[in-house]
């Protein structure tokens, strides 16, 4: 049993914050409309490999794709949110750590909810070179065109490191 | 692969990196049953202690601790050497076989120095941390035998501290073990503590009138100094054959009453001081003699 | 009957994955078939800490018999500041029988419930219920008769 006084902060920050983008994601789906038995299921490898590469920087962002099954592929994508990570939010890197459950709530609020058939997937958005970590998979991120892009404003930070929310609305009907 | 465990696996021992914890093994134990063996006490003492943790099993299973209040804390004072905390480890093995349990005993030492030299408001967390949680724990997984050595430096007399060296801290301490003492007494029958101390005036008396029993065990007489002797000269002569003479049954008769006064320890050690005395045996045990044990404890009277 | 009270640091100072794992050394050695019990529920309880509902309302371990244990979660500064947990003074479950029973939120509940059909041994509760405490679990202690080995002591 130790009582040593743990220092590594940045450890600390990238933890934080990436559990919470997580959990962040989660309410998403959950208030959403839909079932967060996929995302649950995948937990604890999510949870490593986003931690890992934002320990790493490798991480850009972390990504939440809704699609609808009954639409034609490559025309399904019926909404998308995005935590984009800021590496020097805190430029001194000494930001207590912090999280605001409004800016999600805010979130769905604005995008009401989807068809309880719509499924979806996590992407991590990583810079190349990243190392690689178990049960990841690489893929392609679905076109956004048609959609426009709003941005809520951070979510999530600590040490040096903030997590901004975005979402996408469709631009035309 | 996985596997079950079988119910002896099911007890652990404490970490012995814990603070407070200088020793922790499974009894029965072959190491302290030849402490058992080996131990010279006035007759009839070895066999009463064991007879005093016998009584303490039955008594404290069946009658409330409020009818009989038995804390099962047996205390051996006496002089430095005499063979306390041995003979409390070859107690807890006795224990251990005489008693059966379906779960095994546990035998822990408890190094008081480490609790009571933790820097301040740490002691008495310390202390906390050790009775009312590992101890208590360990405790309600299955009888325990628990030899607190050198007592006196964890249960020190609350009247005599001075104000120096953190008083408040070593008076809460003092308090905080005490406490811990009650609850594990009334919580575990199963729970033996061996306390033994070199400085009775020490010792708080709340700590003594909580002992179900208090020996002191003496400096060996005559015949238990020759036995010391004979014991540690047999098990020497067994490595060095050419130490033989030490047996002479006429020459332990002279050692043991050349050594009035000296406790079973440093009987032991002047066996080997002996075989450094004379130049000429150039620190060789096998040409160790009587006349060199002889003059060695003649030496150690005087500095008496 | 008494309880054993543990409190792990969680987010930040580890993952919620990795504090599940703690905890699941916490509760057995390795190579046991309860180790790979515990694994099988690793992705919703890494959840249920993450959403930081063990941190009012324990992990309640109750083994076949002996007592039982509450194991908390820390988080933010707490888990900072906090000691990790000392070991268990036994196994809990390595008799079979053993239940764990987890907190959770209302939103969560019934997904959570369904997660863990497959895995009889947990059990999950809404996080501000309580738990009941066992009736009449055996002390192991005191029913009176103690067994003495009287040719070991005359043998003494």
């Amino acid at each position: 049993m130790t009582t040593a006084v743990r220092v590594n902060t940045y450890a600390h920050a990238t933890t934080h914050v990436a559990t919470n983008m997580l959990r962040g994601m989660k309410q998403i789906i959950q208030q959403s409309g839909l079932s967060t038995s996929k995302i649950v299921g995948d937990w604890a490898v999510l949870e490593a490999g986003i931690a890992a590469w934002l320990s790493s920087g490798h991480l850009k962002g972390l990504v939440l794709e809704i699609y609808d099954p009954g639409k034609r592929a490559g025309d399904d994508l019926v909404g998308r949110f995005d935590f984009t990570i800021d590496y020097s939010y805190y430029g001194d890197g000494d930001g207590d750590l912090w999280l605001d459950p409004d800016t999600v709530s805010y979130t769905v609020l604005k995008n009401g909810s989807y068809p309880s058939r719509c499924s979806y997937r996590l992407i991590a958005d990583t810079s190349p070179g990243h190392p690689p970590v178990d049960g990841w998979s690489t893929t392609t991120f679905r076109s956004t065109a048609g959609f426009t892009r709003h941005s809520v404003g951070t979510a999530i930070g600590g040490g040096r490191l903030g997590a901004g929310l975005h979402y996408y609305t469709r631009s035309n009907g | 692969m996985t596997r079950s465990l079988r119910g002896s696996e099911v007890r652990r021992l404490p970490d012995a990196a814990a603070p407070g914890v200088a020793d922790t093994r499974l009894l029965p134990n072959d190491d302290f049953a030849a402490a058992w063996s080996a131990i010279v006490l006035p007759d009839g003492m070895k066999q009463r202690l064991l007879r005093t943790a016998v009584a303490e099993a039955h008594l404290r299973a069946a009658v409330p601790f409020d009818a009989l209040p038995l804390h099962g804390v047996v205390l051996l004072t006496g002089k430095p050497g005499v063979g306390k905390t041995t003979v409390a480890r070859g107690l807890a093995d006795r224990v251990a076989r005489v008693v059966p349990d379906a779960a095994e005993w546990l035998f822990v030492e408890v190094d008081p120095h480490s609790l009571a030299n933790s820097s301040l408001g740490r002691s008495q967390r310390a202390v906390e941390q050790l009775f009312g949680t590992l101890l208590d724990e360990h405790a309600s997984a299955g009888p325990m035998v628990v030899l607190l050595d050198e007592v006196e430096t964890l249960f020190t007399d609350r009247a005599a501290l001075s104000m120096e060296a953190n008083p408040v801290d070593v008076h809460r301490a003092v308090d905080a073990a005490l406490v811990g003492l009650d609850r594990l007494a009334r919580r575990h029958p199963q729970m033996l503590i061996v306390a033994t101390t070199n400085f009775s005036d020490a010792l708080d008396p709340a700590l003594a009138s909580r002992a179900d029993w208090i020996v002191e065990v003496p400096l060996p007489d005559r015949a238990a100094r020759r036995q010391i002797l004979e014991h540690t000269a047999a098990a020497v002569t067994a490595a060095f054959p050419g130490a033989d003479s030490l047996l002479e049954p006429g020459l332990l008769n002279a050692a043991a009453e050349e050594s009035e006064g000296l406790d079973g320890r440093r009987l032991r050690k002047a066996v080997a001081t002996a075989c450094a005395y004379r130049p000429e045996a150039q620190g060789n045990p096998d040409r160790v003699t009587g006349e060199d044990l002889l003059a060695v404890l003649r030496e150690e009277g005087g500095q008496r | 009957m008494s309880v054993a009270s543990r409190q792990v640091p969680s987010v930040p100072v580890r993952t919620s994955a990795a504090t599940w794992n703690t905890i699941i050394d916490l509760l057995t050695p390795p190579g046991t078939s309860a180790r790979a019990d515990l694994a099988a529920v690793a992705n919703t309880v890494a959840m249920l800490i993450a959403e930081e509902y063990t941190c009012e309302a324990p992990i309640v371990v109750i083994p076949a018999a002996g007592d039982r244990v509450r194991i908390y979660t820390l988080h933010g500064a707490a888990a900072i500041e906090g000691e990790e947990p000392a070991a268990l003074a036994s196994w809990p479950l390595a008799v079979s029988g053993w239940r764990i029973s987890l907190p959770c939120g209302a939103a969560d509940l019934d997904d959570v419930r369904t997660a863990l059909k497959p895995s009889p041994h947990f059990e999950v509760r809404d996080v501000t219920e309580g738990i009941a405490t066992a009736s009449a679990v055996p002390q192991q202690s005191a029913n009176g008769r103690v067994v003495i080995d009287y040719s070991e002591l005359e043998r003494s």
